[in-house]
Protein backbone atom coordinates (compact mmCIF):
# COMPACT_ATOMS: atom_id res chain seq x y z
CA UNK A 1 0.00 0.00 0.00
CA UNK A 2 1.58 3.42 -1.26
CA UNK A 3 0.71 5.59 1.48
CA UNK A 4 2.30 8.84 -0.12
CA UNK A 5 0.85 12.14 -0.31
CA UNK A 6 0.36 14.49 -3.29
CA UNK A 7 2.51 16.60 -0.96
CA UNK A 8 5.28 14.35 -1.16
CA UNK A 9 4.73 13.19 -4.43
CA UNK A 10 4.75 17.08 -5.41
CA UNK A 11 8.34 17.60 -3.68
CA UNK A 12 10.06 14.59 -5.06
CA UNK A 13 9.20 15.78 -8.28
CA UNK A 14 10.41 19.70 -6.88
CA UNK A 15 13.64 18.25 -5.79
CA UNK A 16 14.45 16.08 -8.90
CA UNK A 17 13.39 19.27 -11.01
CA UNK A 18 16.00 21.91 -8.63
CA UNK A 19 18.37 19.35 -8.43
CA UNK A 20 18.44 18.16 -4.98
CA UNK A 21 18.37 14.84 -3.84
CA UNK A 22 15.09 13.23 -3.48
CA UNK A 23 13.62 10.89 -0.94
CA UNK A 24 12.89 8.72 -3.83
CA UNK A 25 12.81 9.36 -7.81
CA UNK A 26 9.45 10.19 -8.44
CA UNK A 27 7.67 8.12 -11.26
CA UNK A 28 5.98 9.57 -14.55
CA UNK A 29 3.58 8.02 -16.49
CA UNK A 30 4.53 8.58 -20.26
CA UNK A 31 1.77 6.40 -21.49
CA UNK A 32 -0.71 7.00 -24.40
CA UNK A 33 -2.43 3.69 -25.07
CA UNK A 34 -0.56 1.03 -24.23
CA UNK A 35 -2.78 0.68 -20.99
CA UNK A 36 -5.90 -0.50 -23.07
CA UNK A 37 -3.82 -2.94 -24.90
CA UNK A 38 -2.32 -4.39 -21.17
CA UNK A 39 -6.02 -4.17 -20.23
CA UNK A 40 -7.41 -6.47 -23.52
CA UNK A 41 -9.60 -3.24 -24.40
CA UNK A 42 -10.44 -2.46 -27.94
CA UNK A 43 -9.30 0.89 -28.92
CA UNK A 44 -12.62 1.73 -30.91
CA UNK A 45 -14.90 0.95 -27.88
CA UNK A 46 -12.62 3.12 -25.54
CA UNK A 47 -12.27 6.18 -28.24
CA UNK A 48 -15.74 6.25 -28.54
CA UNK A 49 -17.14 5.94 -24.80
CA UNK A 50 -15.42 8.22 -22.11
CA UNK A 51 -16.59 5.89 -19.39
CA UNK A 52 -14.76 2.84 -20.77
CA UNK A 53 -11.65 4.95 -20.84
CA UNK A 54 -11.87 6.80 -17.41
CA UNK A 55 -12.24 3.16 -15.97
CA UNK A 56 -8.81 1.99 -17.61
CA UNK A 57 -7.63 4.85 -16.68
CA UNK A 58 -8.04 4.15 -13.37
CA UNK A 59 -6.85 0.71 -13.57
CA UNK A 60 -4.10 2.13 -14.70
CA UNK A 61 -3.15 3.38 -12.13
CA UNK A 62 -4.24 1.28 -9.38
CA UNK A 63 -1.61 -1.44 -10.94
CA UNK A 64 1.24 0.89 -11.14
CA UNK A 65 1.24 3.43 -8.97
CA UNK A 66 3.12 6.11 -10.85
CA UNK A 67 3.14 9.34 -9.14
CA UNK A 68 1.95 11.73 -12.13
CA UNK A 69 0.42 10.75 -15.35
CA UNK A 70 0.26 12.88 -18.67
CA UNK A 71 -3.19 13.55 -20.09
CA UNK A 72 -4.71 10.58 -19.21
CA UNK A 73 -6.72 9.09 -21.44
CA UNK A 74 -7.57 12.55 -23.33
CA UNK A 75 -5.03 12.38 -25.98
CA UNK A 76 -7.29 11.14 -28.80
CA UNK A 77 -10.56 12.95 -28.55
CA UNK A 78 -12.01 11.15 -31.69
CA UNK A 79 -15.36 11.99 -31.98
CA UNK A 80 -15.03 15.53 -31.99
CA UNK A 81 -13.66 15.23 -35.47
CA UNK A 82 -16.40 12.32 -36.44
CA UNK A 83 -18.88 14.48 -35.84
CA UNK A 84 -18.14 16.95 -38.95
CA UNK A 85 -17.24 13.32 -40.52
CA UNK A 86 -13.70 15.36 -40.44
CA UNK A 87 -11.43 12.45 -38.13
CA UNK A 88 -7.65 11.51 -39.47
CA UNK A 89 -7.74 8.98 -37.09
CA UNK A 90 -7.32 5.33 -38.60
CA UNK A 91 -7.98 3.44 -35.24
CA UNK A 92 -8.00 -0.68 -35.34
CA UNK A 93 -8.28 -2.70 -32.33
CA UNK A 94 -4.73 -2.02 -30.64
CA UNK A 95 -3.75 0.95 -32.89
CA UNK A 96 -4.61 4.79 -33.28
CA UNK A 97 -2.54 6.33 -36.26
CA UNK A 98 -3.36 10.31 -37.49
CA UNK A 99 -2.57 11.47 -41.08
CA UNK A 100 -0.67 14.73 -41.87
CA UNK A 101 -2.81 17.45 -41.33
CA UNK A 102 -2.49 20.43 -44.01
CA UNK A 103 -5.15 23.41 -43.41
CA UNK A 104 -3.15 25.79 -45.90
CA UNK A 105 -3.46 24.76 -49.44
CA UNK A 106 -0.25 25.06 -51.50
CA UNK A 107 -0.09 28.85 -52.48
CA UNK A 108 -2.34 30.19 -50.07
CA UNK A 109 0.04 31.20 -47.30
CA UNK A 110 -1.14 35.36 -48.27
CA UNK A 111 -5.03 34.38 -48.03
CA UNK A 112 -4.26 33.19 -44.22
CA UNK A 113 -2.13 35.62 -43.43
CA UNK A 114 -4.84 38.15 -44.34
CA UNK A 115 -7.09 37.00 -41.76
CA UNK A 116 -6.87 33.15 -40.56
CA UNK A 117 -10.20 32.87 -38.73
CA UNK A 118 -11.92 33.71 -42.21
CA UNK A 119 -9.21 31.31 -44.23
CA UNK A 120 -9.90 28.13 -41.53
CA UNK A 121 -13.70 28.93 -41.14
CA UNK A 122 -14.17 29.16 -45.36
CA UNK A 123 -10.94 27.06 -46.58
CA UNK A 124 -9.60 24.89 -44.06
CA UNK A 125 -13.06 23.19 -42.42
CA UNK A 126 -14.68 22.39 -45.76
CA UNK A 127 -11.77 20.96 -47.18
CA UNK A 128 -11.74 18.35 -43.58
CA UNK A 129 -14.97 18.11 -43.41
CA UNK A 130 -17.42 16.24 -45.46
CA UNK A 131 -20.20 17.52 -44.42
CA UNK A 132 -19.57 21.83 -44.37
CA UNK A 133 -20.86 22.19 -48.18
CA UNK A 134 -24.23 20.10 -47.24
CA UNK A 135 -26.91 20.91 -45.05
CA UNK A 136 -26.24 18.93 -42.38
CA UNK A 137 -23.67 21.34 -41.51
CA UNK A 138 -25.20 23.51 -38.67
CA UNK A 139 -26.40 20.24 -36.87
CA UNK A 140 -22.79 18.41 -37.60
CA UNK A 141 -21.10 21.65 -35.53
CA UNK A 142 -23.50 21.28 -33.00
CA UNK A 143 -22.65 17.75 -32.46
CA UNK A 144 -19.13 18.10 -32.65
CA UNK A 145 -19.40 21.17 -29.55
CA UNK A 146 -21.65 18.66 -27.32
CA UNK A 147 -18.43 16.42 -28.11
CA UNK A 148 -16.23 18.72 -26.48
CA UNK A 149 -18.15 19.84 -23.50
CA UNK A 150 -18.15 15.73 -23.23
CA UNK A 151 -14.07 15.62 -23.34
CA UNK A 152 -14.23 18.87 -21.13
CA UNK A 153 -16.36 16.80 -18.60
CA UNK A 154 -13.92 13.72 -18.98
CA UNK A 155 -10.65 16.00 -18.51
CA UNK A 156 -12.16 17.50 -15.60
CA UNK A 157 -13.70 14.13 -14.15
CA UNK A 158 -9.77 12.40 -14.48
CA UNK A 159 -8.11 15.08 -12.98
CA UNK A 160 -10.71 15.30 -10.09
CA UNK A 161 -10.00 11.48 -9.56
CA UNK A 162 -6.49 11.89 -9.88
CA UNK A 163 -5.84 14.59 -7.39
CA UNK A 164 -8.59 13.59 -4.94
CA UNK A 165 -9.10 10.01 -4.81
CA UNK A 166 -5.77 9.19 -5.80
CA UNK A 167 -3.69 11.84 -4.10
CA UNK A 168 -1.64 12.54 -7.16
CA UNK A 169 -0.02 15.91 -8.73
CA UNK A 170 -0.85 17.08 -11.92
CA UNK A 171 1.93 17.35 -14.60
CA UNK A 172 1.24 21.32 -14.79
CA UNK A 173 -0.09 24.07 -13.24
CA UNK A 174 -0.78 26.81 -15.32
CA UNK A 175 -3.17 26.29 -18.55
CA UNK A 176 -1.34 28.17 -21.29
CA UNK A 177 0.35 27.50 -24.66
CA UNK A 178 3.96 27.49 -24.28
CA UNK A 179 5.13 25.89 -27.23
CA UNK A 180 6.51 28.48 -30.37
CA UNK A 181 4.35 28.94 -33.18
CA UNK A 182 6.17 26.65 -35.35
CA UNK A 183 5.06 23.98 -33.80
CA UNK A 184 1.82 24.20 -35.43
CA UNK A 185 2.93 25.41 -38.72
CA UNK A 186 4.29 22.25 -39.32
CA UNK A 187 1.93 20.03 -37.45
CA UNK A 188 -1.16 21.90 -38.36
CA UNK A 189 -1.08 24.36 -40.96
CA UNK A 190 0.87 22.70 -42.98
CA UNK A 191 2.06 18.91 -42.46
CA UNK A 192 5.90 17.92 -42.19
CA UNK A 193 6.05 17.22 -46.17
CA UNK A 194 4.64 20.94 -47.45
CA UNK A 195 6.70 22.58 -44.70
CA UNK A 196 9.70 20.86 -45.52
CA UNK A 197 9.49 22.46 -49.18
CA UNK A 198 8.17 25.67 -47.24
CA UNK A 199 11.17 26.07 -45.64
CA UNK A 200 13.30 26.85 -48.78
CA UNK A 201 10.82 28.54 -51.21
CA UNK A 202 9.11 30.46 -48.70
CA UNK A 203 10.70 31.28 -45.33
CA UNK A 204 9.41 34.67 -44.73
CA UNK A 205 6.05 33.27 -44.71
CA UNK A 206 7.00 30.56 -42.67
CA UNK A 207 8.07 32.67 -40.30
CA UNK A 208 5.23 35.05 -40.86
CA UNK A 209 2.79 32.38 -39.88
CA UNK A 210 4.80 31.07 -36.98
CA UNK A 211 5.26 34.60 -35.18
CA UNK A 212 1.07 34.97 -35.37
CA UNK A 213 0.54 31.90 -33.53
CA UNK A 214 3.02 33.55 -31.05
CA UNK A 215 0.91 36.96 -30.24
CA UNK A 216 0.14 37.84 -27.08
CA UNK A 217 1.02 34.66 -25.89
CA UNK A 218 4.09 35.87 -23.85
CA UNK A 219 2.01 38.34 -21.72
CA UNK A 220 -0.55 35.24 -20.67
CA UNK A 221 2.51 33.56 -19.79
CA UNK A 222 3.84 36.44 -17.59
CA UNK A 223 0.76 36.73 -16.03
CA UNK A 224 0.99 33.22 -14.43
CA UNK A 225 4.50 33.68 -13.63
CA UNK A 226 3.25 36.38 -11.87
CA UNK A 227 1.56 34.07 -9.37
CA UNK A 228 3.03 33.74 -6.03
CA UNK A 229 0.82 30.85 -3.95
CA UNK A 230 2.45 28.24 -2.89
CA UNK A 231 2.26 25.42 -5.59
CA UNK A 232 -0.19 22.22 -4.14
CA UNK A 233 -1.36 20.69 -7.05
CA UNK A 234 1.01 20.32 -9.80
CA UNK A 235 4.32 18.28 -10.32
CA UNK A 236 5.42 21.38 -12.28
CA UNK A 237 4.91 25.04 -13.39
CA UNK A 238 4.34 25.03 -17.02
CA UNK A 239 4.29 22.23 -19.91
CA UNK A 240 5.90 22.84 -23.48
CA UNK A 241 7.27 20.66 -26.10
CA UNK A 242 9.60 20.62 -29.08
CA UNK A 243 8.19 18.91 -31.80
CA UNK A 244 9.09 20.58 -34.86
CA UNK A 245 12.73 21.01 -35.06
CA UNK A 246 13.72 17.70 -36.43
CA UNK A 247 13.63 18.84 -39.55
CA UNK A 248 15.07 22.27 -39.33
CA UNK A 249 18.95 23.78 -39.44
CA UNK A 250 20.53 25.26 -37.05
CA UNK A 251 20.15 28.60 -38.61
CA UNK A 252 16.39 28.28 -39.32
CA UNK A 253 15.56 26.01 -35.58
CA UNK A 254 17.41 29.42 -34.21
CA UNK A 255 15.05 31.95 -35.47
CA UNK A 256 12.46 30.02 -35.95
CA UNK A 257 11.68 28.36 -32.09
CA UNK A 258 15.19 28.97 -29.89
CA UNK A 259 13.68 33.08 -30.20
CA UNK A 260 10.81 31.54 -28.41
CA UNK A 261 12.13 29.33 -26.22
CA UNK A 262 14.93 31.75 -24.68
CA UNK A 263 12.33 34.45 -24.00
CA UNK A 264 10.16 31.84 -22.42
CA UNK A 265 13.04 30.14 -20.07
CA UNK A 266 14.14 34.05 -19.48
CA UNK A 267 10.44 34.43 -17.82
CA UNK A 268 10.74 30.87 -16.33
CA UNK A 269 14.16 31.90 -14.47
CA UNK A 270 13.15 35.75 -13.37
CA UNK A 271 10.19 34.24 -11.44
CA UNK A 272 11.76 31.15 -10.79
CA UNK A 273 9.17 28.61 -12.38
CA UNK A 274 9.82 24.98 -13.48
CA UNK A 275 8.63 23.89 -16.71
CA UNK A 276 8.71 20.37 -18.68
CA UNK A 277 9.74 19.97 -22.19
CA UNK A 278 9.08 17.24 -24.26
CA UNK A 279 11.05 16.67 -27.18
CA UNK A 280 10.34 14.70 -30.18
CA UNK A 281 12.94 12.68 -31.73
CA UNK A 282 16.64 13.72 -31.48
CA UNK A 283 17.74 17.27 -30.07
CA UNK A 284 21.44 16.78 -29.34
CA UNK A 285 22.46 19.23 -32.46
CA UNK A 286 20.70 21.74 -30.63
CA UNK A 287 22.28 21.34 -27.13
CA UNK A 288 24.29 24.21 -26.86
CA UNK A 289 21.67 26.48 -27.01
CA UNK A 290 20.07 25.69 -23.91
CA UNK A 291 23.52 25.26 -22.04
CA UNK A 292 23.04 28.45 -19.96
CA UNK A 293 19.79 27.48 -18.80
CA UNK A 294 20.12 27.70 -15.19
CA UNK A 295 19.61 24.37 -13.38
CA UNK A 296 15.87 24.02 -12.09
CA UNK A 297 14.10 25.49 -14.65
CA UNK A 298 13.66 22.46 -17.55
CA UNK A 299 12.89 19.02 -16.70
CA UNK A 300 13.19 17.67 -20.19
CA UNK A 301 11.07 14.11 -21.91
CA UNK A 302 13.74 12.83 -24.56
CA UNK A 303 12.88 10.18 -27.24
CA UNK A 304 15.28 9.30 -29.50
CA UNK A 305 18.39 11.32 -27.20
CA UNK A 306 20.34 8.64 -25.00
CA UNK A 307 20.06 10.08 -21.30
CA UNK A 308 23.97 9.52 -20.57
CA UNK A 309 24.48 11.93 -23.66
CA UNK A 310 22.00 14.54 -22.52
CA UNK A 311 23.52 14.31 -19.26
CA UNK A 312 27.41 14.85 -20.55
CA UNK A 313 25.88 17.79 -22.85
CA UNK A 314 23.52 19.78 -20.56
CA UNK A 315 24.27 18.63 -17.05
CA UNK A 316 21.87 21.64 -15.75
CA UNK A 317 18.82 19.70 -17.54
CA UNK A 318 16.77 17.49 -15.67
CA UNK A 319 16.14 14.36 -17.36
CA UNK A 320 12.60 12.75 -17.60
CA UNK A 321 12.98 9.58 -19.34
CA UNK A 322 15.72 6.87 -19.40
CA UNK A 323 13.78 4.10 -19.51
CA UNK A 324 14.02 2.57 -23.56
CA UNK A 325 11.02 0.44 -24.48
CA UNK A 326 13.50 -1.89 -25.78
CA UNK A 327 14.06 -2.86 -21.83
CA UNK A 328 10.77 -2.57 -21.46
CA UNK A 329 9.20 -4.32 -24.25
CA UNK A 330 11.68 -6.78 -24.86
CA UNK A 331 14.15 -7.46 -21.59
CA UNK A 332 13.17 -9.94 -18.46
CA UNK A 333 11.65 -8.02 -15.26
CA UNK A 334 15.31 -8.62 -13.88
CA UNK A 335 17.09 -6.60 -16.50
CA UNK A 336 14.72 -3.94 -16.24
CA UNK A 337 15.43 -3.06 -12.20
CA UNK A 338 19.19 -3.35 -13.09
CA UNK A 339 18.72 -0.58 -15.66
CA UNK A 340 16.40 1.82 -13.47
CA UNK A 341 19.22 1.01 -10.67
CA UNK A 342 21.89 2.23 -13.08
CA UNK A 343 19.86 5.05 -14.19
CA UNK A 344 18.98 6.31 -10.88
CA UNK A 345 22.25 6.00 -9.05
CA UNK A 346 23.53 7.35 -12.30
CA UNK A 347 21.58 10.16 -13.21
CA UNK A 348 19.51 10.58 -9.93
CA UNK A 349 21.23 10.43 -6.63
CA UNK A 350 22.04 14.20 -6.75
CA UNK A 351 18.26 15.01 -8.38
CA UNK A 352 17.97 16.13 -12.01
CA UNK A 353 16.21 12.60 -12.98
CA UNK A 354 12.86 11.43 -13.14
CA UNK A 355 12.04 8.00 -14.18
CA UNK A 356 10.43 8.02 -17.30
CA UNK A 357 9.91 6.23 -20.91
CA UNK A 358 12.37 7.44 -23.80
CA UNK A 359 8.82 7.35 -25.88
CA UNK A 360 5.19 7.19 -25.74
CA UNK A 361 4.07 4.22 -24.60
CA UNK A 362 0.99 3.18 -27.33
CA UNK A 363 1.89 0.03 -29.15
CA UNK A 364 1.58 -3.75 -28.61
CA UNK A 365 5.45 -3.92 -27.94
CA UNK A 366 6.14 -0.72 -25.82
CA UNK A 367 6.25 -2.52 -22.74
CA UNK A 368 4.97 -5.62 -20.70
CA UNK A 369 3.26 -5.77 -18.07
CA UNK A 370 5.44 -7.65 -15.94
CA UNK A 371 8.26 -4.92 -16.65
CA UNK A 372 6.45 -2.02 -15.53
CA UNK A 373 5.53 -3.86 -12.95
CA UNK A 374 8.79 -4.94 -11.39
CA UNK A 375 10.54 -1.24 -12.55
CA UNK A 376 7.76 0.27 -10.40
CA UNK A 377 7.95 -1.73 -7.40
CA UNK A 378 11.83 -1.13 -7.36
CA UNK A 379 11.77 2.70 -8.04
CA UNK A 380 9.11 2.77 -4.85
CA UNK A 381 10.90 1.17 -2.60
CA UNK A 382 14.73 2.56 -3.33
CA UNK A 383 15.18 5.31 -0.83
CA UNK A 384 17.57 8.23 -1.43
CA UNK A 385 17.55 9.76 2.06
CA UNK B 1 -34.34 36.88 -47.77
CA UNK B 2 -30.72 35.11 -48.49
CA UNK B 3 -30.06 31.82 -47.00
CA UNK B 4 -27.00 32.39 -44.62
CA UNK B 5 -24.37 29.48 -46.39
CA UNK B 6 -22.72 27.56 -43.61
CA UNK B 7 -19.26 28.02 -45.48
CA UNK B 8 -19.63 31.57 -45.58
CA UNK B 9 -17.39 34.52 -43.40
CA UNK B 10 -18.52 35.92 -40.90
CA UNK B 11 -22.08 35.10 -41.44
CA UNK B 12 -22.23 31.65 -41.76
CA UNK B 13 -19.25 31.86 -38.84
CA UNK B 14 -21.78 33.68 -36.40
CA UNK B 15 -24.36 32.01 -37.25
CA UNK B 16 -22.87 28.83 -36.11
CA UNK B 17 -21.70 30.15 -32.86
CA UNK B 18 -25.21 31.30 -32.22
CA UNK B 19 -26.75 27.89 -32.60
CA UNK B 20 -24.96 27.00 -29.69
CA UNK B 21 -27.50 27.52 -26.83
CA UNK B 22 -26.11 25.50 -24.52
CA UNK B 23 -22.83 27.90 -24.01
CA UNK B 24 -23.42 31.30 -22.67
CA UNK B 25 -23.54 33.77 -25.18
CA UNK B 26 -20.33 35.43 -24.23
CA UNK B 27 -18.20 32.52 -24.42
CA UNK B 28 -19.84 30.97 -27.87
CA UNK B 29 -17.64 32.20 -30.82
CA UNK B 30 -14.08 31.32 -28.65
CA UNK B 31 -15.86 27.85 -27.53
CA UNK B 32 -16.67 27.45 -31.25
CA UNK B 33 -13.03 28.06 -32.28
CA UNK B 34 -12.19 25.17 -29.94
CA UNK B 35 -14.24 22.83 -31.80
CA UNK B 36 -13.13 24.17 -35.17
CA UNK B 37 -9.09 23.64 -33.45
CA UNK B 38 -9.87 20.17 -32.36
CA UNK B 39 -11.90 19.03 -35.18
CA UNK B 40 -8.75 20.23 -37.46
CA UNK B 41 -5.91 19.95 -35.28
CA UNK B 42 -7.31 16.95 -32.88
Amino acid sequence: MNLETKKDRIEMFRDAAAFRTPKRIPMFANNSTWHLIDQGIDFNVAMHDWNVMYDSCCKYHEMYGFDCYKQPGGRNPVKIGEAMDASEYIITEDQVNALDRVQIADGEFDEYLADPKKYVWEKSLPAKSKLANTDKAWDAIRKAAIELMAFQEYTARMAKTMYDAYDLPMENRYPVNTRPGFNPVMNNLRGIKNVSIDLRRNYSKVKEASLMQEEGRFEVIENYCKDTSVNENAAFDFSSGMMAHSILNRKQFEDLMWSFYRKYFDLLEKYNKTTTLTVQAEMLRFADFFRDIPKGIIVMGHEMDDAYEIRKALPNICIMGGMSIAYLGQATPQECVDYAKKLIEDLGRDGGFVMSTTKILTYRNDCRRENQLAVNEFVRNYTLR
Amino acid sequence: MEEIKFTSYPEGYKKAAESLLFIPEEERESFLDAVVALVLNQ
